[in-house]
């Protein structure tokens, strides 16, 4: 209920003085355990430089310190849906619509899998860093959302005590004594419960900008000064107003020790802007060991199914950018536990969502913890008179495990009682680095399919005639999703599509072609390899997927027996969407003339990202280098950044009719680069984005011309010309490698070549830019990325001095694989 | 004078968003208390309603913003400007008690239409109150009462009836939430999404007409029946009265009342009937309610604060932008958190908070410096210079830790040659003292 005299008392107690020692006090010698303070040297990493943390009293972290991450679900999460009993009939028995279908959770095993939308989490549960607690739950439950978030908050041995203290509050009061504002912080505007003690309270931080109080003119100096004066002794106003003065001079504290975190863009979801600044601050090093972050609107009695994905998406986003944001150097150290006041009724209501219920599970996240399952499943045919579930772990024992086992607290004083402890820890925190977190949105690095190693040098078939560009209006060849063209494609599977005759592509004289190439919907990581039909497949890849990522890429093929090409799958059921961009034609057609890279659009820095609904004309003849006459087709690299939605993007030539076609396929928060072949109509093309909001960078890279002497293309061969991974050598920041381009199947005097570049497994985020040798590097990027993510993207570079192109990393740690594809005559 | 100009104060800032100092000496000259607070309860030039003329303009979906902005702003003026503050206060009392959030019901039409409710009951009958209440449109919406039929009810509504708006918890059964549930069943409404339009309508071939166990009463209990007995019911009557009594004095006076208060005032609400402007009157009253406690046991949420900061200026909403900073201070009228509305105090205390406030205050100051406000002030002596900034924003009696601070700065200031920065700051830290912050 709303019980004001809780707050109240709370407020008091932690924002006035230290009050007396109650029963519940103790002193940090006794609170700790020996192995605990056995630690203590600092880490290395922090943002901040070494004399401003002396500023303050909160240590650094120690070796074997555990940091606690909370996400708190107000509302009440239905983690029936959220961590699916998938082999369970009574479930779908009785949610009836409101159920996650077997076939639509990513699974775990056989009998659970995760919401649909909880990719990334199921990434890290295959790295085995999730622990999933079935069976959560208190006696003699109360299914009022402030009652029961206030017995999970206080967590006390006495189900009914009106203590106003959280259990993470009184862990607080047990680490130290002081002013240590920073060594327990909620995001939000209030400080819950759950952080406040006895003696000891956790500080409400921003989660929208920074604070007041961190400039530094001499007048405001003056402010903050007098500020200070206010609530540096009683205010004459009550112990209210002297809390008010208080706080603002823990306001003024906080503001300078914090201000860092609030750089650059924050991420719009409130949820993904807690966790990238919960990552900064552990990442600065500033003794913080417990962050609460707030999530609401769990409370789904209606319309579940939609609102509950929006959150499971919001939340999924938001653990991917926790952990890769997260320093390697802390992540060992650090453990995320989720909570919420209750599950919800097995039983769906009429309203298309479910009611309060009991008993529930929660998930542990991090390096550390015993991946798998621990609790039981409540016997989902046996509820109780109130139609509910019986628990089978206390959330007490969770809250034993956490003190004990990561947080080195005497866990039998902060619950003012004995738990037996799960054993959900595979061991306790640790200075080592961590391995790398997965990649966007779901998937290891390392995991993101290996291509194979060519052998680098000899080419499996011999290349294309030379062919002239004769761009085409976009048109779909394939589409497995809806049996068009071929079906899904199994582990190790291919399939062979004609092109030449089909749609806008003639039957004759086409001797190689232009695709853009998308993998949906993969169901394990691995990679597609497009190759001319008739011909020994290659020891390349045209794209490296993780399991349910989309990933698409242009593909520069030459058209093998019977005009057609033949498309491989590495491992896992992949569904495949291939569109026609162009095709290469011995008779009549326009040849390439590269350029060097020139941005046409950036709609970050104009007014407003691409709408679905609307469509973005883009001029190009005339603009830059491409000549105002004669252009068939540019040659555009495209990349999303920041799409508030799965989706993809359109490109066709203005003036006719938007076709079913994609140039570039996306997930939500993606980054995605693709390079793009299009046709020109009035000297424009038009970009549409089927559904909510992304910005669009696009370069033009060259263009297609039929006057002057722009030259023919010819499709070889792939072959490996660098692969990082197989000397372990990642590019250090900021290292230019050259590649000998020309050789074996390519002439001395090609014009420009093409290239698939993959990335993978970079440690920061970044960019690659490919350039001619002999050349200044251009203010460019062939392809972007976020920390841990592999992505490819076709190239076309012009040639430099001595037949090389260059290949600047901006990132550290990253892995390149280049494969040349084809070149263009000189 | 006949009451003490510092109570009189202090109910101004309780009953209404504060007084200017001549309100405060005209109410203190009346005879006696009761003569003050009779005049604070004289409603009788409540203005009349202006409904946001955009709420019935043909417009499309996208102007919906538009119409919930105009409908808050709308509210936040009315706050500003009304010569019957109390009524807008305890519209806002309703408001969070009752309450119905813009983020679950976003139809700025039937928010309005709600809210309009609560001000015309504001200090009528709490039976009254809660029978509408429970068919206004937007609650049906809130708490999904519009989705709960006799096949598959759904308790959202009857739960947070019995927890939230008349009970509180522990007062009732969980069998009782089941059978409040049945008996609101086909309590709906005709809804048009697109035009924001939505009207009640029972539709009874959804409603459970089977008996059901309320309160140990097995019959076929109708909705509007379960508020009725738990008024009338001799075990649930006097729970309710001290729920909703305690809960009125946590707003205006304090939280936590004595034993004594709470009697008195529940025996004077169960004995008008739930008339609800007899009990406010035995609160302002009430010799607890001028005790230092009371007046030093209220922090001004962020919309009171808001508010008479616009009072004391004489700002529209047009030119101090809520919109802007209220979210942010961690209150906006039309959205509360949850279900159970606002908590007092120490719910708007925290560094986070405060920041919020403080960027509020530094962007006004700038704004009133360049319209020159306390422009004169370097040219007068100190004690003159702080008196004037305090009177600016009506705090009539400061304290003397206050007025110390100023001064120290004050001084300090003027020894620094910045005499620009003097009608900045000295605002500034008028607006960021506890005096102001304080209810």
């Amino acid at each position: 209920m709303l019980s004001s005299d809780h707050d109240v008392a709370a407020a008091l107690a932690a924002l006035s003085s230290p009050v007396e020692h109650s029963a519940l006090g103790w002193t940090r010698r006794k609170f700790l355990t020996a192995a605990a303070v056995a630690g203590g040297s600092a880490a290395a990493m922090s943002l901040l430089p070494d004399a401003w943390r002396e500023a303050w009293a909160a240590p650094p972290l120690g070796a074997t310190d555990g940091v606690l991450v909370i996400v708190t679900m107000h509302g009440g999460n239905d983690g029936l849906n959220t961590v699916v009993p998938v082999s369970n009939g009574t479930y779908y028995a009785k949610r009836g619509a409101i159920s996650i279908a077997p076939g639509a959770a990513l699974p775990l095993n056989g009998d659970f899998g995760l919401h649909p939308n909880l990719m990334y989490l199921k990434a890290l549960y295959d790295q085995g860093r999730v622990a999933v607690v079935n069976g959560v739950g208190y006696p003699s439950y109360d299914r009022s959302h402030f009652s029961s978030m206030d017995i999970w908050m206080r967590g006390l041995a006495d189900r009914n005590s009106t203590s106003p203290t959280g259990w993470v509050g009184r862990y607080l009061d047990g680490i130290g004594a002081g002013t240590d504002l920073l060594q327990g912080v909620s995001f939000g505007g209030s400080v819950p419960m759950l952080v406040r003690g006895q003696n000891r309270n956790g500080t409400a931080l921003s989660d929208y900008g920074k604070f007041f109080g961190s400039d530094s003119e001499p007048w405001q100096l003056r402010e903050y000064a007098a500020l200070r004066a206010m609530g540096a002794a009683s205010t004459g106003t009550g112990a209210w107003g002297d809390a008010i003065s208080k706080a603002q001079v823990q306001l003024l504290d906080v503001a300078v020790q914090t201000a860092p975190f609030y750089a650059g863009t924050l991420p719009k979801s409130d949820i993904s802007r807690q966790m990238l600044l919960a990552a900064r601050m552990i990442n600065a090093n500033l003794g913080v060991r417990v962050i609460v972050l707030n999530m609401g609107g769990f409370d789904n009695h209606a319309g579940e199914l939609n609102e509950h994905a929006q959150l499971m998406g919001a939340f999924d986003d938001a653990l991917r950018t926790f952990w890769l944001n997260l320093d390697l150097a802390f992540a060992n150290r650090v453990t995320m536990m989720t909570m919420t006041e209750f599950g919800r009724e097995l039983r769906g209501n009429d309203s298309g969502g479910t009611d309060h219920g009991t008993a529930n599970n929660l998930l542990l996240i991090g390096p550390r913890v015993a991946g798998g399952f621990h609790g039981q499943l409540p016997n989902l045919g046996a509820l109780d008179q109130y139609g509910q579930l019986t628990f089978n772990v206390d959330v007490r024992s969770v809250y034993a495990t956490v003190l004990g086992q990561w947080l080195h607290a005497d866990a039998n004083q902060v619950l003012g009682g004995g738990f037996a402890a799960l054993g959900a820890f595979a061991g306790g925190p640790t200075a080592e680095a961590a391995a790398p977190f997965p990649s966007s949105p779901s998937g290891g690095p390392s995991g993101g399919g290996n291509p194979g190693v060519g052998d680098g040098g000899t080419p499996r078939y011999p290349p294309s005639d030379p062919g002239s560009l004769m761009s085409v209006t976009p048109f779909r060849l394939v589409d497995t999703r809806i049996g068009q063209g071929a079906a899904r494609l199994g582990p190790a599977a291919s399939f062979t599509v004609k092109v030449a005759g089909v749609g806008a592509v003639p039957a004759d004289g086409v001797v190689a072609v232009a695709l853009n190439v998308t993998v949906t919907e993969p169901t394990s990581s691995g990679f597609l390899t497009v190759s001319p039909a008739g011909e020994e497949r290659p020891l390349a890849s045209n794209l490296n997927f993780t399991a349910a990522q989309t990933v698409p890429n242009m593909v520069f093929c030459k058209l093998g027996t019977g005009g057609a090409v033949n498309v491989y799958n590495s491992a896992g059921q992949s569904h495949v969407v291939i569109d026609v961009l162009g095709y290469f034609s011995t008779s009549g057609g326009s040849g390439l003339v590269p350029l060097v890279p020139q941005r046409v659009v950036d709609t970050r820095t104009a007014a407003a990202p691409l709408v679905a609904g609307t469509v973005m004309d883009l001029a190009l003849a005339g603009v830059g280098d491409v000549p105002k006459e004669g252009v068939d087709a540019v040659v555009l690299n495209v990349t999303v950044t920041e799409p508030s939605a799965a989706g993809f993007l359109t490109v066709w030539p203005s003036g006719e009719a938007k076709p079913l076609a994609s140039a570039l396929n996306f997930q939500r928060a993606q980054t995605v680069p693709n390079l793009v072949i299009a046709k020109l109509g009035g000297g424009k093309v038009s970009i549409a984005n089927n559904v909510g909001a992304t910005h669009v960078v696009a370069d033009v890279v060259g263009y297609f011309a039929t006057q002057g002497s722009p030259s023919a293309a010819v499709a070889v061969s792939p072959r490996r010309l660098l692969d990082t991974r197989t000397n372990k050598a990642a590019l250090s920041y900021g290292a230019t490698a050259s590649l000998t381009v020309t050789g074996v199947d390519v002439p001395a005097d090609a014009a420009a070549v093409v290239l698939n570049v993959t990335v993978t497994e970079p440690l920061t985020d970044g960019y690659v830019t490919v350039w001619p040798a002999g050349q200044a590097k251009p203010l460019a990027s062939n392809l972007n990325f976020v920390r841990g993510q592999t992505v490819p993207n076709l190239v076309i570079a012009k040639t430099g001095t001595a037949g090389q192109v260059m290949l600047y990393a901006h990132s550290t740690g990253a892995h390149v694989v280049v494969d040349i594809v084809g070149y263009f005559e000189g | 004078m006949a009451v003490a100009a510092e109570d009189v104060a202090h109910l101004l800032r309780r009953a209404g968003f504060g007084g200017t100092a001549v309100q405060v000496s005209t109410l203190a000259a009346l005879a006696d208390r009761a003569a003050v607070v009779d005049a604070v309860l004289d409603t009788a030039a409540n203005p009349p309603e202006s409904r946001p003329a955009i709420l019935d303009a043909v417009g499309k979906d996208e102007d919906r913003w538009q119409r919930l902005l105009a409908v808050r702003l709308g509210w936040i003026d009315r706050m500003a400007t009304t010569p019957t503050p109390i009524v807008e206060k305890m519209t806002l009392f309703w408001h969070g008690h009752f309450t119905t959030s813009s983020d679950a019901v976003y139809r700025p039409n039937s928010l309005y239409q709600q809210l309009t409710y609560y001000r015309a009951n504001a200090l009528g009958n709490f039976r009254t109150l809660a029978q509408g209440m429970a068919l206004q449109p937007a609650m049906l919406l809130y708490l999904n009462n519009n989705e709960n039929r006799k096949k598959s009810p759904n308790q959202n509504f009857a739960r947070e009836l019995l927890e939230l708006f008349l009970l509180g918890v522990g007062n009732y059964t969980e069998g009782d939430v089941f059978a409040a549930a049945a008996a609101w069943t086909g309590h709906t409404l005709d809804e048009d999404y697109e035009t924001d339009s939505a009207t009640y309508v029972f539709r009874a071939d959804w409603h459970d007409t089977g008996n059901k166990t309320f309160l140990g009463t097995t019959r076929n209990w109708n909705g509007p029946e379960v508020i009725d007995a738990v008024l009338d019911n001799g075990t649930t009557r006097p729970i309710m009265a001290r729920y909703i009594v305690t809960k009125l004095w946590s707003f205006f006076a304090a939280p936590n009342p004595s034993t004594t208060v709470v009697d008195a005032l529940v025996a004077v609400f169960v004995a008008n009937n739930f008339e609800l402007r007899p009990l406010l009157r035995a609160m302002f009253l009430r010799n607890e309610f001028y005790d230092v406690g009371v007046k030093q046991g209220l922090v001004r949420t962020p919309v009171e604060y808001v508010v008479a900061v616009m009072r004391s200026l004489n700002m529209p909403a047009s030119e101090i932008h809520p919109e802007w900073w209220l979210e942010d201070m961690g209150q906006d009228v039309y959205n509360p958190p949850n279900v159970s509305g606002w908590r007092p105090n120490g719910y708007w205390i925290s560094a986070a908070a405060s920041s919020a406030r403080a960027s509020f205050a530094d962007w006004l100051t700038w704004k009133l410096k360049d319209a020159k406000f306390l422009e004169d002030s370097k040219t007068k002596t100190r004690p003159d210079a702080i008196a004037a900034a305090l009177a600016a924003f009506q705090i009539h009696h400061p304290s003397a830790r206050l007025v110390q601070v100023l001064d120290a700065w004050l001084a300090d200031q003027r020894t620094k040659n910045e005499d620009w920065a003097e009608n900045k700051v000295l605002p500034m830290l008028v607006l960021l003292s506890p005096d102001l912050q304080l209810a």
